[in-house]
């Protein structure tokens, strides 16, 4: 067993590094809505890199990523393509989206959505769900930092008080630097985390089976099915072809629609960070190899651990590694779950301000009135999120899934926006709320998805028939208004 | 001549890019999941270690760095 006081003091020091880069990070971005929410849009690369690739890996892919390979094989596969496929059709996206919100000051995809549709209420819709969406996300982030602390303490450190401390750290920087706190961190986590994974992914296969060949060879004489796609279900039947193949396509479809993510594009300095943050972001996919091998050195491993998604910190606790790397484990743990946490925390509190508050009131709050209002909306929803992370017991990744289903459904009014120029606003706001309502709908009851289809490939499909059907009912919209704002889109900058 | 050419055809080849990069993906949607993942879903021989179509999946992924960075050497002239 190692020495929990070892590893707590390796964990405080990652702490303190995160507050000192947080803090400093803030003196960079002026007094605006703009400079907190969107960092003066004046994110380089670097920065735009590690921002989207550590936000998109979180306690979720820390944990569940190796608890996939271990308990479900090569069904964990589908993590890996569903990301590069998600991110694909952001080349274009992204860099439309950046241009109109340069030109019209937009910081959130729901402002972008509510003036290309001229409709307030298209921002409160978006805003609402991507709020209610975004908790749950929060929330599991909050459980997998206790759970770490927790695990590597030996209890010590109990799970609501882990989460308390990593995610306190989180808003002290959120609060006082904003968006550049949250990408300034991002960098020192996103390193942090790519260094623990790949060198605990390739040293343990070596330390357990002499190889990582000989691991594979080793678990393929014992549980073939674990080396081939679909791999198994959650209960540990073979999983289905078409399930498999579906949550692919939805989470392709899902991926950028996230607004912590989406709304990093109004962050980019030009478009060429965007295209270059895209042209890296397969790297932060690689990361995935290590993690898959981490869970699949579990298969044959001498004991199990009481939970699939313990099978890292398991193996790192018993293993017999120095406290050292145990503490390093667990602040790349953290680092994993705060540097997703982090962006979902300020994204939803600048939404909730921005779009659904100043949407709904068409109130004009003063930039300086904004920024403290986002900054105690972050606070409270850190606190919901902390709540439910208590409360709920098993649920959270249910949860998860079912925020999933709801996201996707923001995809047709995007696309719309920029490709179907009859698209209105009342047919984007009705889509939506079809397609979230039949999503979650299929989620409370499971047995009415016909053949076992995902139920956010049944809500999208609904949701784009009554956006396309509503949309042609109702009055076109301004085609001046449109032809200018798609100009804007596709017109490159001069930069 | 060569000069009054050049905007055409860098246009071209500009089109011949985005064209194949949607068409890659596309490509890649169709070989990661089922029915067309069924060309590639075995385990032997191991590639640098890993099942085949693990390393399957990791070509693809590094294949598509290589269509950014086609769509990114042409949009940035």
């Amino acid at each position: 067993m190692s020495d929990w006081r070892i590893v707590i003091l390796v964990v405080a020091a990652y702490l303190a590094a995160n507050l000192y880069v947080g803090l400093r990070a803030g003196r960079k971005s002026s007094d605006t809505v703009t400079g907190y929410v969107a960092g003066d849009r004046g994110f380089g690369t670097l920065v735009m890199y590690f921002v989207t690739g550590a936000s998109v890996y979180s306690a979720f892919a820390f944990l569940g990523g190796p608890g996939w390979a271990y308990s479900r094989g090569a069904a964990a596969l589908y993590i890996m393509v569903y990301g590069v496929l998600g991110i694909a059709p952001f080349w274009a996206l992204g860099q439309w989206a950046a241009r109109v919100g340069r030109r019209h000051g937009f910081v959130t995809q729901a402002a972008m959505l509510a003036h290309r549709y001229q409709n307030r209420s298209v921002a409160v819709a978006v805003g609402l769900v991507s709020v209610v969406a975004m908790i749950p996300y929060v929330a599991l982030q909050m459980e997998g930092a206790g759970i770490i602390l927790d695990r590597v303490t030996d209890g010590r450190i109990p799970a609501a008080a882990g989460s308390a401390i990593a995610y306190g750290v989180v808003l002290i920087y959120v609060w006082r630097s904003g968006v550049m706190g949250v990408g300034w961190t991002n960098v020192f986590q996103g390193i942090f985390m790519l260094v623990i994974a790949w060198a605990l992914g390739l040293y343990l296969p070596y330390k357990l089976y002499g190889g990582i060949g000989e691991m594979f060879t080793a678990i393929e004489a014992v549980r073939p099915e674990l080396l081939t796609a679909p791999g198994l279900d959650a209960d540990g039947n073979p999983w289905t072809p078409f399930g498999f193949s579906s949550a692919i396509i939805v989470s392709a479809l899902g991926f950028m629609m996230w607004p912590h993510l989406f709304m990093k594009a109004f962050a980019a300095k030009d478009d060429a960070t965007i295209r270059r943050t895209i042209l890296l972001f397969p790297t932060f996919q690689l990361f995935l190899i290590p993690l898959f091998l981490v869970g699949y050195a579990g298969v044959l491993y001498a004991s199990a651990p009481d939970a699939a998604d313990a099978i890292m910190p398991h193996i790192v606790l018993t293993s017999g590694l120095p406290s050292i790397v145990v503490g390093l484990f667990c602040a790349g743990g953290l680092a994993a779950s705060m540097s997703t946490g982090d962006s979902l925390l300020h994204g939803a509190a600048s939404i909730a301000v921005q779009d659904v508050y100043v949407g709904a009131t068409k109130s004009t709050l003063a930039q300086s009135q904004q920024r403290t209002a986002i900054r105690f909306l972050a606070l409270a929803v850190g606190i919901v999120g902390y709540a439910v992370a208590i409360i709920s017991e098993r649920s959270l990744v249910g949860l998860l899934l079912a925020a999933y289903g709801m996201i996707v459904q923001l995809a047709p009014g995007v696309y719309g926006a920029f490709l179907w120029r009859r698209a209105t606003g009342t047919g984007v706001v009705a889509g939506l709320l079809t397609g979230t309502a039949i999503t979650g709908l299929l989620v409370i009851q499971p047995q009415w998805r016909p053949f076992g289809i995902h139920e956010g490939l049944i809500g999208i499909a609904m949701n784009i028939l009554v956006l396309v059907t509503v949309s042609l009912l109702t009055t076109p919209p301004d085609s001046t208004h449109v032809d200018r704002w798609l100009k804007t889109a596709r017109t490159a900058d001069s930069s | 001549m060569a000069q009054s050419a050049a905007p055409g055809s860098h246009r071209t080849v500009r089109r011949t890019v985005v064209a194949f990069s949607v068409l890659y993906f596309v490509a890649m949607a169709l070989f990661c999941t089922f029915p067309f993942l069924g060309v590639a879903n075995t385990a032997r021989p191991f590639v640098l270690g890993l099942p085949f179509v693990m390393m399957w999946f990791v070509a693809w992924v590094l294949g598509s760095m290589v269509v950014f960075w086609m769509l990114y050497w042409t949009e940035g002239q």
